[in-house]
């Protein structure tokens, strides 16, 4: 105890070199809490877009169209009322599904054309499950008939204004060429880049009747309650798809969300990195500390092995200081940090005038970018900071404690 | 009764190529409440031998025998840090307080790494030792705030607070002006008598020679003189 208060007491011989080591150790969890929050947040808002515009918390599709789904292939559909859907919505108490026809396409203006996805949509129950409607720019939501929404950048892109047709050229599953003239009724404005860009939303039974293939969809979605619930709900289906022997399979938002999920795990890889140069930070000013005090303080280190001291409780009265310099710097990251992370989940960054919303990264998120908490990374990095403090200061105290009382003492 | 013996003592140390002998054959007995002196001219050897005494260093030939038969040279480096830890008391020039303690801390520091005895007890023993040198009212200073030979009495109480059978004293005087020089010779002399504590300090300085109950004279690493009493003749 006696020890303890006295490495204390030596917290405050040199302030400004402790605060300085310090601060470098709260300037390296500060970027850490940041980048960390940065990454919840891109994580969690990339997974509500992707859920709210693409996926859908779980989708239902043949087990070969799941092979190939990024071709959007028109063969391994389903039909457009599958009995065993209603039976999952009945037996697990699900009331928001629909269901959608995917093909690929290129769009024309007359002078240019433009490779497209044509997403047919159910237009009466689209909107429970998807937040399209929400983004929508100009003009009004898709309706029964010949219509289309599309994205604001294709649309710029192409020159096409609210009430002109669009025209869409496309192979049907024969491989025969087909087009569909529909007109735009609506842009839309969303945060995910790709629906912007490449999607074209036109009624279900439109595309059903062009590509030849009545009765026929390329998946069903299911909205639950939350996103936890998706896990528990796609194995109920499967286990009810697997007593029917049926060919169909349910996957959920996280198995549709790979590429981001992927994303997410760079990011954490990209975390690490910044977790390395915290230790290199922290490290470094520790060990520079250590060895000055070591050398200022050699007559002391004498003088206390004259009086008894042994090695371990000389190197216990360094690491103990720089457990307090770890311990200072982590406390004052952690509130700097808190901060930081505050502003980020409630001010965020507006990405779009950062990027003009042209890049995202990769992210589907192009207007304002949120920070997320992760308390576990606050607990974390306060006691990686002081480990790391303790631990750096290890080897150089050993070094002062193992020096000779008679040199030290005398200096020489 | 003897505290200690010193068998045939040589301590050569190594510059460079060039073997430096500061100690050569030193063979002497140290009687309990002994009051030591060893003088001699600089680089003679005295500051070696009191590291020696006080296993800071180990010889490199020669036996150091305490108490009647612990032989030293057989001790582990934690069982030396022990032996001095219970057994020795240190008085350097420098005094070599430690600055962010209190007076009184810093004579605490001593026992507080014994461990033996009860706050109540610790702080009576403190604050009556630095009573006995005359720092009484002044225990809650830090070293800056006090004067050399101030610091040389916190060095002295640090030393024997925790009543050890020996104290090893290099040149305790030495940055001290000759009336405080004085003050803190009465003081060791005051607590050899009290206490009966075994003091063994070197000097130079035949002022602090006066005080001697013993004379050992080194030169070149060898006794060139050892007298006591009656034959007592002090250099000036």
């Amino acid at each position: 105890m006696f020890l303890t208060k006295m490495a204390l007491k030596n917290l405050a011989r040199n302030k400004k070199r402790t605060i300085i080591t310090a601060l470098v150790i709260s300037l390296g969890i500060v970027i850490f809490l940041v980048s960390d929050s940065l990454i919840v947040g891109m994580e969690e808002i990339s997974i509500d877009n992707n859920i709210n515009l693409l996926t859908s918390h779980l989708q239902i599709m043949d087990k070969n169209y799941w092979d190939n789904k990024e071709e959007l292939p028109l063969n391994n559909l389903l039909d457009d009322n599958l009995l065993v859907v209603n039976q999952i919505k009945e037996e697990l108490d699900i009331e928001k599904s629909t269901k959608r026809l995917y093909f690929p396409a290129n769009i024309n203006n007359g002078r240019e054309e433009y490779p497209i996805s044509v997403i047919g949509v159910e237009v009466n129950t689209d909107s429970e499950v998807f937040k399209l409607e929400q983004y929508l720019l100009e003009g009004q939501s898709l309706k029964n008939g010949n219509n289309a929404v599309i994205g604001k950048k294709l649309a710029n892109l192409m020159g096409f204004e609210l009430g002109e047709y669009i025209t869409l050229l496309f192979k049907t599953k024969e491989g025969t060429f087909n087009t569909i003239e529909a007109e735009l009724v609506g842009t839309l404005d969303t945060s995910h880049p790709e629906i912007n860009e490449y999607h074209v939303y036109i009624p279900l039974q439109d595309a059903q009747n062009a590509l030849g293939l009545d009765g026929k969809v390329s998946r069903y979605f299911f909205r639950l309650e939350g996103k936890e619930e998706s896990i528990p709900v796609t194995n109920e289906i499967n286990s009810i798809l697997n007593r029917k022997s049926s060919n169909i399979k349910a996957y959920n938002w996280e198995k549709l969300s790979e590429d981001i999920l992927a994303m997410t795990r760079q990011g954490n890889i990209e975390n690490l990195i910044m977790l390395i140069v915290i230790i290199i930070l922290a490290a470094v000013g520790v060990i520079n500390i250590v060895i000055l005090s070591v050398l200022e303080r050699l007559e002391e280190i004498g003088m206390m092995k004259a009086l008894g001291l042994k090695m371990r409780e000389i190197v216990y009265i360094f690491v103990i200081e720089s457990a307090g310099i770890g311990l200072l710097g982590s406390a004052v990251g952690i509130i700097i940090g808190f901060i930081g992370v505050y502003l980020l989940t409630n001010i965020g960054i507006d990405v779009g005038s950062i990027t003009g919303g042209e890049t995202t990264f990769g992210i589907p998120i192009i207007d304002r970018l949120y920070g997320g908490w992760r308390p576990n990374a606050f607990i974390f990095i306060f006691f990686f900071g002081i480990i790391t403090s303790v631990l750096a200061s290890i080897l150089p105290a050993r070094w002062g404690a193992k020096k000779d009382p008679v040199k030290a003492i005398y200096h020489k | 009764m003897s505290l200690l013996k010193l068998e045939n003592i040589k301590k050569i140390y190594q510059q460079g190529k060039i073997d430096v002998q500061a100690i050569r054959g030193i063979s002497l007995e140290i009687k309990k409440s002994e009051f030591t002196t060893i003088f001699g001219p600089s680089g003679s050897g005295k500051t070696t031998l009191l590291n020696l005494i006080g296993c800071l260093d180990k010889p490199t030939s020669g036996e150091i025998y305490y108490d009647g038969s612990k032989k030293l040279s057989t001790l582990s480096k934690n069982e030396l840090s022990d032996f001095r830890r219970y057994n020795l008391g240190f008085i350097f020039q420098g005094h070599n307080l430690i600055p962010v303690l209190t007076a009184f801390e810093n004579v605490e520091f001593a026992i507080r790494i014994i461990n033996e005895i009860s706050k109540k007890e610790r702080r009576k023993k403190v604050l009556d030792i630095l009573k006995s040198v005359g720092l009484e009212g002044l225990e809650e200073r830090r070293p800056n705030e006090l004067s050399g030979g101030q610091k040389q009495r916190v060095a002295i109480a640090r030393a024997l607070v925790k009543n050890p059978k020996l104290v090893l004293a290099d040149e305790p005087t030495a940055n001290l002006d000759s009336e405080t020089s004085e003050e803190v010779l009465d003081i060791m002399l005051k607590m050899n008598q009290k206490l009966g504590t075994t003091f063994i300090f070197s000097t130079h300085d035949p002022q602090v020679m006066r005080y001697a109950r013993r004379l050992i004279e080194i030169r070149d690493g060898k006794v060139t003189q050892d007298k006591q009493g009656e034959d007592l003749d002090v250099p000036h």
